[in-house]
């Protein structure tokens, strides 16, 4: 019903609409930036940006899917560049050199005495996901942190249903994978 | 199923992803092999924990400092007159580079015509110098290979005399 009012309101050109659509979406595409992006600054401000680019295309939206549905594919797309221009960054400014001991660090802990908590337990956990490759990752993040069907992720990614499940089946895997060493310190 | 592709199923296990035959299977290892679990169990506590799903709050400056973007992207010029621009500038640069290349041609041929003119006159400077002449024709290209051909001709005749 939110929607459609919205829809109409977008239609007829209407100034309020805007401010409504972020007022109603706004919440998801910073929750899926924070998860994406895994950093607080960065992720307001690429809802920030993703919001710019919404308004900027709002004219252009053709109402043949979900408006939720558009705008997660605005908001995975533009993480994805995000991503692709952090990742080109430092390699420019070779930084990759002392991420990559973190990430030694990080996927094999030395101590075998420390005890992870869960909270530390579920940074370790977002940080791996965030290691997938990128349609096991997409997948898994609208599956499990914003909770949305097959269906609709298949929409947002734009491919068939089972290729979306055997992803998030491929991701479940590796993520299990890579858990392992850290379940003994639980 | 054996232990490893157990391990490698645990989270498709917790999520209930499996299908009931193999979840039996995964249950009756579980029976026998205490460190999955102790794994099983450990991972669904971290898995399913509500608290790690919880969803992050914008603050609450987050429309002001929107606004404050869109502004400045109102002012900037619109995607069309962006294109336009971007458009001239390519433009600009072929067609500098158009008059680059003509230049360049032009320059290249009368310099090349100059020097072939000096070097020509040099030439029959020094003829007319060593071999005290008043004056001379050049002789072309074809005729000299005439007088050489003639000049064959003879050798090769008086040869078979």
């Amino acid at each position: 019903m939110q929607e459609q009012e919205l829809h109409q309101k977008i239609k007829a050109n209407d100034p309020s609409a805007f401010r409504e659509l972020f007022e109603i979406y706004h919440p998801m595409v910073l929750n899926l930036c924070r998860r994406m992006l895994d950093d607080k600054e960065e992720g307001e401000d690429a809802t920030q940006e993703i919001f710019i680019n919404i308004h900027k295309s709002l004219n252009n939206f053709r109402f043949e899917s979900k408006l939720s549905t558009w705008i997660y594919r605005i908001a995975v797309n533009h993480c994805l560049n995000k991503q692709l221009r952090k990742k080109y960054q430092k390699w420019l400014s070779l930084d990759f050199i002392s991420d990559s001991e973190l990430v030694r660090n990080t996927s094999c802990p030395e101590q075998p005495d420390t005890i992870l908590e869960k909270k530390e337990f579920e940074t370790i956990i977002q940080a791996n996901i965030n290691s997938l490759p990128k349609q096991q990752r997409i997948a898994l993040i609208l599956n499990r942190y914003e909770g949305l069907p097959y269906q609709e992720i298949a929409k947002i990614m734009q491919c068939s249903i089972s290729s979306v499940e055997s992803c998030l089946y491929r991701a479940k895997q590796n993520l299990c994978k890579r858990l392992k060493p850290y379940l003994k310190h639980l | 199923m054996n232990h490893k592709t157990i391990q490698k199923n645990l989270i498709l296990y917790v999520d209930r992803n499996l299908s009931t035959s193999d979840s039996i299977k995964m249950q009756e290892h579980f029976s026998k092999c205490q460190s999955c679990m102790k794994d099983v169990e450990k991972l669904s506590t971290i898995w399913l924990n509500e608290n790690a799903l919880k969803r992050f709050t914008p603050s609450p400056s987050l429309w002001q400092k929107l606004e404050l973007r869109l502004n400045d992207v109102r002012k900037q010029p619109s995607i069309f007159i962006n294109k336009l621009i971007t458009a001239v500038r390519l433009t600009a640069i072929i067609v500098i580079l158009f008059i680059a290349v003509l230049i360049g041609r032009y320059l290249g041929t009368t310099s090349m015509n100059d020097t072939y003119d000096a070097v020509e006159k040099a030439e029959q400077e020094y003829i007319l110098k060593t071999y005290h002449l008043d004056s001379f024709e050049l002789i072309s290209q074809e005729s000299l290979g005439k007088i050489f051909t003639l000049t064959l001709n003879e050798s090769e005749s008086e040869i078979r005399k």
